[in-house]
């Protein structure tokens, strides 16, 4: 796996991460306005969820206005979250709080499906509802914790690897 | 004055400790997302792209809400990992645009775009003006900090 790795940081991608005076920096830049866009939208549809806000709009509409913005956040955050990890990706393979980080992002997503696919059955009866049912209000605080670990664990990462 | 901070047994325990500068900067980020996040929807919903069927008022409600814990926890971690090195920083010509950024930010977040909202048609020029020059100023905040944090 490490050889894997080291041939990903010998990439032109990694070398310019790496040792471009500016290429790190804008990266960085780009991929935490991503993750603001992306995690500021999904938050506001866990804050609908958890029947704290925008309890004026339906349930499913509310997602429909804020999920493109948050893909196109997702998009961005992703690509260039791909492009600083092949830079240092032994390093961060062997973090800790990388691997934190990459387990919380798959559970957030697992936690989305699980929505989609069963949470969400029978969402007629509660789409307009100002309060979400239980389920549906365990949907967004485990969505919430979840990119707040994610969140958390990508700083502490630059404590920890370079 | 700012030596005297620099010097004083809260900058050396921050200082000193790895672990709590990493914990200080974490929950920064943390309590900074708040704050975003509600300039983001707030913004947005002010130029009028999105959540349209949602008074703005009841978005800029909540938003307001949220970012104050948001600032509550970023301002406080913040002012933590400004102590063990004030004076650099206070010198420091990015953190300044920063801290001028932010300052612009919040006069216009709490002193305009609720007057804005309330006061002028919905999806007047005024409204989308306040909610593109506001998700401007914020979006200049984040940078000014990610770049703060990089060239210090």
């Amino acid at each position: 796996m490490l050889d894997i790795l080291h041939r990903l940081e010998a990439t032109s991608v990694g070398t310019m991460v790496r040792e471009s005076l500016y290429g790190f920096p804008i990266l960085v830049g780009i991929h935490l306005m991503g993750l603001l866009f992306s995690v500021g939208m999904i938050l506001w549809f866990d804050l609908r969820l958890l029947g704290l806000a925008l309890g004026s709009a339906p349930v499913s509409r509310v997602y429909r206005r804020l999920i493109p913005w948050a893909t196109a956040g997702y998009v961005v955050m992703v690509t260039t979250g791909a492009m600083l990890f092949t830079g240092f990706a032994s390093a961060a393979y062997q973090n800790p709080f990388f691997r934190i980080k990459v387990s919380a992002l798959i559970l957030a997503g697992a936690n989305a499906l699980f929505y989609h696919l069963v949470t969400e059955r029978g969402r007629e009866s509660w789409d307009d509802n100002p309060v979400p049912p239980r389920r549906a209000r365990l949907a967004g605080l485990v969505s919430i914790a979840l990119w707040a670990t994610v969140i958390m664990c990508g700083r502490l990462m630059a404590y920890t690897m370079y | 004055m700012l030596e005297t901070l620099q010097n004083s047994w809260l900058a050396h325990a921050v200082n000193e400790s790895q672990v709590i500068t990493a914990s200080l900067s974490a929950l920064h980020l943390i309590g900074f997302t708040l704050v975003m996040s509600s300039a983001v929807v707030t913004g947005l919903r002010m130029i009028g792209v999105t959540l349209l069927e949602v008074p703005i008022i009841d978005v800029i409600r909540p938003a307001t809400r949220t970012m104050l814990i948001g600032l509550a926890l970023s301002a406080s971690t913040g002012f933590l990992l400004f102590v063990p090195r004030a004076a650099g920083a206070a010198a420091n010509p990015i953190f300044r645009a920063k801290l001028t950024l932010l300052v612009g930010a919040l006069l216009l977040q709490f002193a305009v775009t609720r007057r804005v909202a309330r006061r002028s048609a919905a999806h007047s020029a005024a409204q989308r003006s306040a909610g593109a020059f506001g998700l401007a100023l914020w979006v200049g905040v984040a940078l000014a900090g990610c770049a703060f944090i990089l060239w210090e």
